[in-house]
């Protein structure tokens, strides 16, 4: 991902749509998206930790939508306004990968929940132990 | 950064823990201090940069669970063993006794505000609250007005956390209320014994405990207190109506309730109507109970969202529809019931906001969800042409 990464020519589409050009949009929807990733993966340990409190019971089920969404919004509303103010950030190249796993979590925010008993922390266990094995994969 | 800056003593601590969380207490606070009180502004797009970057990381690197426990979580009586002078004295006098932490005050010096800047800093806040000047503006204003890098840095946290955290509690929380914190508001203090009762169940039941109270015994084994015709018609009287987004389209307050914990990615704020996050995430259902919904959550004895709230975020809903740009019909949405056809109104992430997607059963013409979407949920919709979580998708389409 860091390969294709090329910051001048992320704030040259930025200036774009900022003037109403549009035509490069999917291109600057790249960009956003690895932008989106690497918020996730700054605060990586924190998703973590809140998976790991959930499945410890230090949390009930509400308290870890509430949190995550709350999350979720908050880097929505990050990328706005980093991308509007043109902080770019460095990537890592874990970044993309980790942000797919964590979507699988993330998707749950949507919809009705059909889990009941053990197999919501069935469901997070078994994407926290990927995550965690991605995270410790050289 | 995030740990131990705030937090409550539990009575299953023991004395050194406690020493020893106090310790860390003042350390991390110091840190804190010092490193908002030097932080280098020299460069100025550098400073900027770090700045902004800093607080991204600290308004959402902050606990929920912790801040909410050191805010309103009462303390039961026998938490706190009192001294009895005789033992405070044996104690203090014996130096091979562990002794209490003492506690640091904060450098206040550093800290305090003049009258004069603080009438500024309002006058600022009221202007940018007023949208009169922008946060650029504002953080210049500052910047001229002699005020401390911190005072300045501390500014942006506070409006940076009014956009995304601040839906758990009315009154702030530590980490969205920066100048109380670093003004001492959150300074270690006997706690007050509040007590938020978040059910019309649990307001019943208050002062009453778990042995005495009949209104647990009443409760089966899906902790229902009422029965499911009870909560329909509550349901179906608290919310009659339906706002019509177009021919085909409608959002039901029904449905609109149903998805109420949505609210704040369109820009509600829960606490404004006495709701926490959590609280709305309950209507999804929760794990120890099966079944989620309005009735079901009814049924629980949960109070219901005021239907003030509920129209709220279907006048939010319908405005965007109108003004969105891309329109689809036919768009599958799958969930853990199967897939769903949808109409969907949808606003692609700009320079000032983030990407909105609201969809609508295409048989019912009721809502099915209207929230803000991170930008590879929204790329998803537009470039693959579904709605709702990958593995549902994988599952109902058979790929």
């Amino acid at each position: 991902m860091s390969t294709d990464y090329n910051k001048k020519r992320y704030l040259q589409l930025l200036d774009q749509r900022s003037i109403g050009d549009n035509s490069n949009n999917d291109e600057l929807s790249r960009y956003s998206c690895m932008l989106t990733n690497q918020l996730d993966w700054e605060i990586r340990d924190q998703y973590l930790s809140l998976m790991e409190k959930f499945l410890n019971e230090n949390i009930s089920m509400p308290e870890f939508f509430a949190e995550l969404r709350i999350k979720t919004y908050a880097i929505i509303d990050a990328v706005v306004f980093l991308e509007k103010h043109r902080i770019l950030l460095s990537f890592d190249k874990k970044a993309s990968k980790f942000g797919e796993l964590l979507e699988d979590v993330t998707d749950e925010l949507e919809g009705d929940l059909s889990y009941t008993g053990d197999e919501f922390k069935n469901f997070i266990q078994e994407n926290f132990i990927k995550i965690k094995k991605y995270l410790n994969e050289e | 950064m995030s740990s131990l800056l705030y937090y409550s003593i539990s009575s299953g601590l023991s004395e050194d823990i406690v020493i020893e969380i106090d310790n860390q207490v003042v350390e991390n606070r110091e840190k804190v201090y010092s490193f908002l009180t030097k932080l280098p502004l020299n460069s100025k797009r550098k400073a900027k940069r770090l700045g902004l970057y800093i607080v991204f990381m600290f308004a959402i690197s902050q606990p929920l669970v912790p801040c909410a426990a050191a805010v309103v979580m009462p303390l039961p009586p026998v938490a706190i063993h009192r001294l009895s002078p005789i033992e405070q004295d044996k104690i203090l006098s014996n130096k091979n006794y562990p002794q209490i932490t003492p506690i640091i005050e904060s450098k206040m010096d550093k800290m305090v505000l003049t009258d004069q800047q603080i009438e500024d800093l309002n006058l600022i806040c009221y202007k940018l609250q007023k949208g009169s000047i922008t946060i650029d503006k504002a953080i210049l204003e500052l910047r001229a007005g002699g005020f401390y890098d911190w005072v300045t840095l501390a500014f942006i946290i506070f409006i940076y956390s009014l956009h995304q955290g601040d839906t758990f509690q009315s009154v702030p929380l530590p980490h969205q209320d920066p100048f109380g914190w670093l003004n001492g508001k959150y300074d270690r203090k006997p706690m007050q014994h509040t007590s938020y009762k978040s059910s019309r169940f649990e307001l019943e039941m208050a002062g009453v405990n778990d042995n005495m109270c009949p209104g647990l015994a009443m409760a089966d084994e899906n902790g229902f207190v009422m029965s499911y015709q009870e909560a329909r018609n509550l349901v179906a009287e608290t919310y009659p109506g339906y706002l019509e987004v177009n021919e085909s389209c409608k959002i039901t307050d029904w449905q609109a309730a149903k998805h109420i914990y949505h609210a704040n990615g369109m820009g509600i704020d829960p606490a404004d109507y006495g709701f926490t996050q959590q609280e709305l995430e309950r209507i999804r259902g929760e794990s120890r109970y099966k079944g989620g919904g309005l009735i079901a959550y009814a049924r629980r004895g949960y109070r219901l969202p005021p239907i003030e709230m509920v129209q709220d975020y279907q006048l939010r809903l319908k405005t965007s529809c109108k003004k969105a740009p891309i329109k689809r019909t036919n768009v599958p949405y799958y969930d853990t019931n199967g897939v769903w056809q949808a109409s969907v109104f949808a606003t692609p992430p700009s320079e000032d906001s983030s990407g909105i997607i609201i969809a609508f059963n295409e048989s019912t013409g009721d809502l099915i969800t209207g929230d803000k979407q991170k930008k590879p949920t929204f790329d998803r919709f537009k470039n693959e042409n579904y709605l709702g979580g990958k593995k549902w998708m994988l599952k109902w389409s058979n790929k």
